[in-house]
């Protein structure tokens, strides 16, 4: 990947000396990757971040690792305003005006570049802030997911012929208020987001405490071994 | 005789006592050499000498200006990384033709080409016991000139009370003291107070309430001229304005905490400005530094090393390069770090993640001419209870044929999000229909509004930094040290969040770090 390898046994010296330069420690594929990663940084990485792990002060889910179908089907949801358009949809109403000026070819672009990134891994800084979970009955969550497990997976792998998305990896936080959200049909209820409605209907009955606990399980999707 | 030993011939006990580490801070105390901390406002590294320093500032805002400087002026190195096209960050000065850049909301500045017409949309007023950001004032020779602050001839509206009419600010203020004043002189029972009051205590208690509500010789309040007269008091006596009706001067939510703003330390007049913007205090940074600064440098991943930091960044080209140095301070906003690759410790990022992001939220108009004077307005800032909640006049200009005008300036974070979350059209709609009930004209005589709401500035995201008691309890301290050689600044680490001072103070506070360890390292070698 573009992480940057450093060599701390450098010399003392070696450090005062280096100056600004290009990052020749840059892996290969950098290069091959550089323009829809500058699309990726100039128009999305402020909030979702470099590498779209997303940002809980932001307000920004994950990206990264999501399928690219359905990232660029939701970035054409905002460009189209069946997303971000509800008034109380604060979040997706802040995001809606970022897409304005991207053509298709740009939303292709970043949704690919966004899927070939890796999501987050199980001991990520981002799950340590992430609270919104906590609280959550995981068991009765797993016995919840089951229903949501025939669109999403059992792991929460996402399923693109079903317009499902991935789910592991998924910030709480977020999980959990897209629920609320096509619970109160912030999301979900505009007539041309299909795969929107499909899941308005089928979270129709949760209750908070239903949230709260498939969250849980949705969660644990992302520890080792399971 | 005198028995005093003198400077040298201390310095040389010491010496032999102590070794050069031992005269070093004995000099130094004496006054003899730089200290690290010289009194109030002020900050004097120790030269670098033969062991100059690289250091990696990311962001431009004043804190990393002000620390690149002062390192500068000690012999270090700096490079320092600038995400936006503009340094100051959030000392930001609009003027004809500047671009706002906010997040998917590009504005442009539509102000006529005039050295007056400025809205400084970040910090816009100093109060003179904000040493250290005076001190730079003049050592870049940035002319400042009165601002004003508090004016008793400005406006109080407040939809709940007089019919949501605007009274002036002084017939509030007076009225209001004047029931309070009268209230407690006829009810303090000296029996009821600390013993330590007695009998000529209590009379001068009740003078002291006299005195202060303008209470006649019965101890009642009947209005008083303080307020202002209804009519005369040149050639003809002055004729008294009604006095108004407790229970509404109640019902109004001035009295919470706007009537006392001007007891504030940080808002008590006089107040300065720089003369022509805020950003004069950049600019002055800027002619001195801006040789190390680099725009358009988005960081986007920090490595902590053993002997130093490497920061990554997307260059104004798009290019990808990085820097490597013996010290990052970090000037950025905690909530955007976080979202960098990075390999800070997960306690740290916890700290980074703690406080909230403000949205703090300002909306300027140009005048179409100085109809606020005309309202005996010179300056100074009325109130309102609506979500503009306050509208500032411009001290400077006086008399001149136009000015900008502070049509908005919601700091409290519901009416600053419920601001934010317009359009920017929608936001000027509801800035006039919310003016219009302070000056009734309002509409015709404003023009080009233009807003910054900071919560969607880009590369900024937020205004002031919101710390609870318990996010400082848990977090605060972690972020105001440093993790191996990386230092978090700004008005964010300070008690201080949304003043420029506090953001220069938590640059001397890292910078005072680093002088230690470089002092420190310098004597194990």
């Amino acid at each position: 990947m573009q992480h940057l390898r450093l060599g701390w046994a450098l010399a003392a010296a070696a450090v005062l000396a280096a100056g600004a330069r290009p990052a020749t420690a840059q892996a290969p594929d950098d290069t091959a990757a550089s323009a829809p990663r500058g699309l990726y940084a100039a128009v999305c990485a402020s909030c979702h971040g470099t590498d779209g792990r997303g940002n809980r002060q932001i307000d920004a889910p994950v990206l990264a690792g999501l399928s690219a179908a359905y990232l660029e089907r939701q970035l054409h949801g905002f460009r189209r305003g069946y997303r971000g358009r509800h008034p109380e949809d604060r979040e997706g109403v802040e995001m809606r005006p970022m897409v304005n000026g991207l053509g298709d070819a740009d939303l292709a672009t970043l949704g690919a570049w966004l899927a070939a990134q890796p999501p987050p891994g199980p001991a990520g800084a981002e799950a340590a802030t992430d609270t919104e979970a906590r609280g959550g009955d995981p068991a009765r969550g797993q016995t919840l997911y089951a229903a949501c497990a025939v669109c999403h997976g059992r792991s929460g792998e996402g399923n693109d012929a079903l317009g499902a998305p991935r789910l592991a990896g998924q910030a709480g936080w977020y999980t959990a208020r897209q629920l609320r959200k096509f619970i109160d049909g912030v999301r979900g209820s505009h007539p041309d987001d299909t795969s929107g409605a499909s899941m308005r209907a089928s979270v129709a009955d949760f209750d908070p405490r239903d949230v709260a606990d498939v969250v849980a399980w949705i969660e644990a999707l992302r520890e080792p071994g399971r | 005789m005198d028995t005093r030993i003198s400077r040298r011939q201390l310095l040389h006990a010491v010496g032999a006592a102590g070794g050069s580490a031992a005269v070093h801070a004995a000099a130094t105390a004496l006054g003899l050499l730089p200290a690290v901390a010289r009194g109030a406002g002020q900050i004097a590294l120790r030269p670098a000498g033969g062991r100059p320093r690289h250091v990696v500032v990311i962001g431009a805002g004043i804190a990393g200006l002000t620390a690149a400087y002062e390192l500068r002026k000690a012999g270090h190195r700096c490079t320092v990384l600038e995400a936006s096209h503009r340094p100051g960050g959030r000392n930001l000065t609009l003027r004809s033709g500047d671009v706002i850049d906010e997040l998917g909301a590009r504005q442009t500045c539509e102000f006529d080409d005039h050295p007056d017409l400025y809205f400084n949309a970040g910090p816009a007023r100093i109060p003179g016991n904000h040493t250290s950001l005076l001190r730079y004032c003049r050592e870049f020779d940035v002319p400042l000139e009165i601002f004003v602050n508090d004016n008793r001839s400005a406006w109080v509206q407040d939809d709940a009370a007089f019919g949501g009419r605007p009274i002036r600010n002084r017939e509030y203020m007076t009225d209001a003291r004047g029931f309070l004043a009268e209230l407690l002189a006829k009810s303090v029972d000296p029996r009821a107070l600390d013993a330590r009051l007695d009998a000529d205590d209590h009379e001068r208690l009740r003078e002291f309430l006299r005195a202060y509500g303008d209470l006649d010789e019965t101890l009642a309040y009947h209005g008083s001229d303080r307020a202002g007269y209804a009519s005369g008091g040149m050639t003809t006596p002055g004729v008294k304005k009604p006095v108004r009706d407790f229970s509404e001067l109640l019902g109004a939510n001035f009295w919470r905490e706007h009537m006392h703003w001007g007891e504030l330390a940080d808002q008590t007049a006089p107040m300065l400005q720089p003369v022509g913007g805020m950003d004069r205090i950049v600019d002055g940074f800027m002619r001195r530094i801006g040789d190390a600064v680099e725009l358009r440098a988005a960081a986007h991943e920090i490595r902590l090393g053993e002997a130093g930091v490497e920061v990554a960044y997307t260059g104004a080209g798009g290019e990808v390069r990085a820097v490597r140095a013996d010290y990052c301070l970090n000037n950025m906003p905690a909530h955007l770090v976080v979202g960098l690759r990075h390999n800070l410790p997960a306690r740290y990022v916890r700290a980074l993640s703690a406080p909230e992001r403000g949205s703090l939220f300002k909306l300027a108009f140009q005048a179409k001419r100085r109809f606020w004077e005309d309202e005996q307005i010179y300056g100074g800032i009325s109130w309102t209870n609506q979500d503009i909640t306050q509208i500032w006049y411009p001290p400077h200009g006086i008399h001149s044929r136009g000015g900008v005008i502070l049509g908005a300036y919601a700091f409290d974070d519901a009416p600053g999000t419920r601001l934010t979350r317009l359009s920017p059209a929608e936001r000027i709609e509801a800035t006039l229909a919310q003016g219009e009930k302070v000056h009734p004209d309002y509409r015709q005589l404003v023009e080009r509004g233009v807003s910054v709401a900071w919560y969607r500035m880009n590369h900024v995201l937020g205004c002031s930094t919101r710390w609870t008691d318990e996010a400082t309890r848990d977090h605060f301290a972690t972020l105001q040290n440093p993790t191996g050689r990386h230092y978090m600044v700004g008005d964010q680490i300070s008690y201080h969040p949304g003043w420029q001072e506090g953001a220069i103070q938590s640059a001397y506070h890292a910078l005072q770090d680093i002088d230690r360890r470089e002092r420190e390292a310098a004597d194990a070698g």
